[in-house]
């Protein structure tokens, strides 16, 4: 029989406030263990928690962005359940009244677009961290993450296989990036999903018996990990088997699911109201206000850049993948005034090729060493025809060693273009007279071998030859000139 | 008559110079000296530090002091539920033994700014879960009245060491009547304030929702004293209300003209049984209100039948969530040998007591998969139908009397084997718990020793009255011109009751 | 509603990270179903359309900005903990995840 996957994500989102949900301690990533915990984080008898603006602001501002209702009046519950890194016994989250609900991830997965929808946005805490090699047989609790703010974003099944799984967390990390409330960084578990998968007969609307693969912590362990699931389940299904309902962790190592249940209690929440935070009331001002301060998301930066700007899918995927690299772009294109397509084109295969290459990060292109107005003038020189775009590379690349402007650069080391006419003439018969052989082929209907031509003269004139100049005077000499 | 006024009679004396800062703390500190470990009203007792910090006070011109600081030199008493650094706050558990807190609870702290002199922290039912401080891990407390009996719960302590003269006031915390319960056993004033009034941060947590701190004082206008510093808004309790006090202190000397036209409501029928000593010196408090001019209205609180399930599913199910930090790992009790984690939880929480442990269950299973809708949000929902009970109550009338316990104080151990019986203690202080309203207990009678029925000593009748919301100060006044026409005399005969 | 007031006692125990001897199973589970009878009024209580009353007094949340305070002295932190080492907590092991 064939099945097909049906998959939704959990997917965590640590929100970058500089201080966790509850309480003023640091969130600061790569403290020395147990260094920002206070009364309230470490869950001592009689503190008390306190709600954090900023979390909100955030928290509304991604339930804007992927088109959530927003709830006016939503609530804190407590999950109860016991673990070492959970100081209070239980973590304060959203159950019945979630911040937000409904709304959707657009997602450009191998060309093809789609939305994932989404069941609900809702605010909770992070837990702290659990590590197990501690001396003789013990565990060791930091509880620095303890408390940090985390969004909790829950998709419906929407998803059919692994790869899309995948790109949809791309695109969670693009989008909290263009938001500015996340690094979204996989590693440092700043993002991290557990994903729902099961497998139904093509055709068939109910779904099947499905598990749960925790804790997922980078885009590569997504696919994977969602890969060797559909692939486990199916076989399952093919020997007549059932899917059992239950938590799997995934083994990188060994890139296999493994089954949690030999440690796994009942799990039995006993979700309910959090007594100690009052109903969380959004006003219409604030939603408007957060309206207000919303970003352009990156895939309708992309479609602008295709239909504005002229480029193409590849070129606009690529300079939207962070939002400092899109803002470098559009700084340069500004800055160069009415830039027509081909120059806009120029601007961005410059930025793709000779920054990337230059940068580890593409968001470092927001501190470059070659600022956007200073390439903007760069890219000017060759629009007049002062500098070849062969040159435009080697003074690019001098601008970012020593950041003089591309102007002094030229000057300083005579590389723009040729103007004195003259000069070219006489270095075009010069090349001529030098290669008889080669003349000779040309006018025997070899006529490809111009660029030989062209190559002799450019490197005669160190490449400050207009090259339009040079093809048009090689073809009047090789054609008139017996 | 004069207005009663224990700790303003203090501070005024301090202030023109016929006591001096030190004078009632050495007062206190006798009668806890004689008599508080035979009592078991302290599981703490700190008289170094009260008298060094009225060493400090006087060293910064106590008589200028006792005008600047409402409570300069008044010796108090903190619920071992209230965190304050320097002593351990045990909340009456095995489980938090020598625990040293690591901040100060906002109570604490207004209390030492207002010049209080803390003498220690006051004996309570394990986590406050008791109406008898039978619960206490450090040994019961004794009534003062008649140490056979029970001084009430959870916050006894507080009330005993405030009738037995250890202390001017105290601080106590109320969740489904333990300010109210204890103060009426032992014959003081205390003062459950609206939920929100005063700021649970650093209040080990019973029941959230319910949990209120709250004064006690021989008299009301002490009481209302105490109030009004510790009272307020706290930006670190997230259900901290921001309205004014109010001149509370004020009100509690207000007088008879407070009463002109007041509309009292009584209830029409009892939820439960009321002893014949309980119901007459409530019924005297009653005459009085109308001798001086007070309206009387029969109202009906046709869920209060309820209240008493209501309160004890919500309590247990909150109170299971907050005591599940308590595992051994960060702080209090951890058992020795514990090789698995499962072991570590299970034999580290084996120091809680019965009742806390039954709470728990209680809790833990109202709030379970499959029985959550039926006992928890059933619970939810009729607490909102006892809120709408006193929503038209009082547009019918502007305070309720009524009892503060059904009984006189009981004998410790009569009611131990039957948590249903001892439950049924809090029948008339759990609605006023579960609608967040103000609600304060005050002595209306004195029954007299009655050898032939038991009672060896005289004990305390206690009744309670409640008013709306935010109206703490409505309740002083009433209950200052009540305190002033009955005239209770609630002195214990110190001697007498010593050594039973 | 509730017809069957047995409780699995062990079950709820389990629950709430609580452990019970025989007896105290046997005891606490008595008591429990004792108190679930005598609450068992409640069922009767009409509560259709009723909303729940989570807090006794409606306010809507406050919050803070987001300014970083001081945590605590790890040493303090740590200190309170019945066991510890250099800068954790320590429990016995825990398998995996
Ligand atoms: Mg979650
Ligand atoms: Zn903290």
């Amino acid at each position: 029989m064939s099945y097909e996957a049906v998959i939704g994500l959990e997917i965590h989102v640590q929100l970058g406030t500089r201080t966790k949900i509850f309480c003023g301690c640091s969130t600061a990533f790569g403290a020395p263990p147990n260094e920002h915990v206070c009364p309230v984080c470490s869950g001592q008898p009689g503190a008390m928690p306190v709600l954090n603006a900023e979390v909100v602001r955030y928290a509304l501002r991604m339930a804007l962005a992927c088109g959530c209702d927003v709830r006016r009046d939503s609530r804190f519950a407590r999950k109860n359940y016991f673990y070492p890194d959970l100081p209070k016994g239980y973590q304060v989250s959203q159950h019945e009244k979630p911040l937000a609900e409904g709304g959707a991830i657009e997602v450009l997965h191998e060309g093809e677009r789609f939305s994932v929808r989404l069941n609900r946005i809702h605010l909770e805490e992070d837990a702290g961290k659990t590590t197990h090699d501690g001396p003789g047989h013990t565990s060791l609790v930091d509880l620095n993450r303890a408390g940090v703010p985390l969004i909790e974003i829950v998709t419906e099944p929407d998803l059919s296989d692994a790869a899309a799984a995948a790109e949809t967390m791309r695109t969670v990390r693009g989008i909290v990036r263009a938001l500015g409330i996340s690094d979204g960084n996989m590693q440092e578990g700043s993002l991290r999903c557990d994903a729902n998968v099961s497998l139904r007969p093509v055709g068939q609307r109910t779904l099947g018996t499905k598990t749960e693969i925790k804790n997922l912590n980078s885009f590569r362990f997504v696919q994977r990990a969602l890969e060797f699931e559909i692939a486990r389940q199916r076989a399952l299904l093919d020997g007549g088997g059932q899917v059992v309902q239950e938590t799997r962790l995934y083994d990188d190592a060994r890139g296999v699911t493994l089954s949690m249940r030999s440690k796994e209690e009942a799990h039995d929440y006993r979700y309910f109201p959090e007594p100690d935070l009052p109903v969380l009331v959004i006003a219409e001002a604030e939603l408007a206000a957060a309206r207000a301060e919303l970003p352009e998301l990156p895939l309708a930066r992309r479609q602008r850049f295709i239909d504005v700007l002229s480029l193409t899918d590849d070129e606009a995927s690529e300079l939207v993948r962070e939002r400092e690299l899109g803002d470098y772009f559009e700084a340069v294109v500004a800055a160069l005034g009415d830039a027509d397509a081909r120059e806009i084109k120029r601007a961005a295969n410059f930025i793709r090729t000779e920054l990337l290459s230059r940068i580890d990060d593409a968001r470092d292109a927001a501190s470059a060493r070659v600022a956007p107005q200073r390439l903007a003038e760069l890219l000017a020189l060759v629009r007049a025809d002062r500098v070849s775009s062969k040159l435009a590379k080697t003074i690019f690349a001098k601008m970012w060693d020593n950041r003089r402007s591309a102007e002094e650069i030229a000057r300083a080391e005579d590389l723009f273009v040729e103007q004195d006419s003259a000069a070219v003439v006489a270095e075009v018969e010069r090349v001529l007279a030098a290669s008889p052989e080669e003349v000779a082929q040309y006018r025997s209907g070899k006529t490809k071998i111009i660029g030989y031509f062209v190559g002799q003269v450019m490197k005669a004139t160190r490449g400050k030859a207009p090259p339009q100049l040079v093809n048009q005077l090689l073809r009047e000499k090789l054609a008139g000139d017996d | 008559m004069a207005v009663r006024d224990e700790i303003g009679a203090a501070l005024a004396a301090l202030a023109s110079g016929e006591a001096v800062l030190g004078d009632a703390l050495d007062g206190c500190a006798e009668q806890i000296e004689a008599r508080a470990a035979d009592l078991g009203v302290f599981i703490s007792v700190d008289l170094d530090g009260a008298r060094a910090r009225a060493a400090e006070l006087i060293e910064r011109d106590a008589t200028r002091l006792a005008d600047a600081l409402p409570l300069c030199g008044v010796p108090v008493a903190v619920k071992d539920n209230m965190t304050l650094p320097g002593l351990p706050t045990t909340c009456g558990s095995r489980m938090l033994e020598g625990w040293q807190p690591p901040y100060e609870a906002t109570i604490v702290e207004r209390l030492r700014a207002a010049g209080a002199l803390v003498v220690g922290k006051t004996n309570m039912d394990e986590f406050a879960m008791g109406s008898s401080n039978e619960n206490s891990a450090y040994g019961p407390c004794k009534n003062p009245w008649d140490p056979e009996r029970v001084p009430g719960g959870s916050s006894g302590g507080s009330a005993a060491a405030v009738a037995a003269r250890m202390a001017l006031g105290a601080l106590g915390s109320d969740t489904g009547g333990s300010i109210r319960q204890p103060a009426a056993f032992c014959g003081v004033v205390g003062l459950k304030p609206t939920y929100g009034r005063i700021s649970r941060y650093g209040l080990v947590a019973f029941a959230s929702s319910l949990d209120q701190p709250g004064p006690l004082a021989r008299d009301v206008k002490s009481c209302a004293r105490l109030y009004a510093v510790v009272g307020g808004h706290d930006r670190r309790d997230s259900t901290s209300l921001t309205h004014p006090l109010g001149d509370v202190v004020a009100a509690a000397s207000a007088g008879e003209g407070a009463i002109d036209g007041l509309r009292v409501g009584v209830l029409s029928q009892s939820p439960v049984q009321v002893a014949p000593e309980v119901a007459s010196g409530v019924t005297r408090a009653t005459r009085a209100l109308a001798e001086m001019g007070a309206e009387l209205h029969e109202i009906t609180l046709p869920h209060a039948e309820h209240a008493l399930a209501t309160y004890y599913l919500i309590c247990t199910a909150e109170a299971s969530s907050n005591l599940a930090r308590y595992d051994g790992v960060r702080y209090g009790h951890r058992a020795a040998q514990a090789n698995d984690l499962g072991a570590l939880y299970r034999q580290s929480r084996a120091a809680f007591g019965d009742e806390v442990k039954r709470r728990i269950l209680l809790g833990t299973f109202a709030l379970s998969a499959g029985y959550h809708d039926d006992y928890y949000l059933r619970a939810q929902k009729v607490r909102t139908l006892i809120r709408r009970d006193f929503e038209k109550c009082f547009s019918q009338c502007d305070v309720l009397l009524l009892p503060t316990t059904p009984t006189l104080p009981f004998r410790r151990g009569e009611k131990t084997a039957d948590p249903v019986a001892m439950y049924q203690a809090d029948a008339f202080t759990v609605p006023a718990s579960l609608a967040g309203l103000p609600a304060l207990s005050m002595p209306c009678a004195v029954a007299p020793a009655a050898p032939e029925q038991g009672r060896a000593a005289p004990l305390p009748v206690g009744l309670q009255l409640i008013a709306p919301a935010l109206e703490e100060a409505r309740l002083f006044s009433v209950a200052g011109a009540l305190e002033a026409a009955l005239d209770v005399d609630v002195d214990i005969d110190i001697a007498a009751g010593g050594d039973a | 509603m509730h017809n069957n007031k047995h409780v699995d006692i062990q079950a709820v125990a389990q629950l709430a990270q609580l452990e019970l001897t025989e007896q105290q199973a046997r005891d606490f589970g008595a008591q429990l179903e004792r108190v679930l009878e005598a609450f068992a009024a409640l069922d009767a209580v009409n509560v259709e359309g009723v909303e729940p009353t989570t807090h006794p007094v409606p306010l809507p949340c406050p919050r803070r900005a987001d300014e970083v305070t001081p945590s605590m002295a790890r040493e303090r932190l740590l200190d309170a903990a019945p066991a510890r080492d250099e800068a954790s907590f320590v429990v016995p092991r825990v398998i995996s995840g």
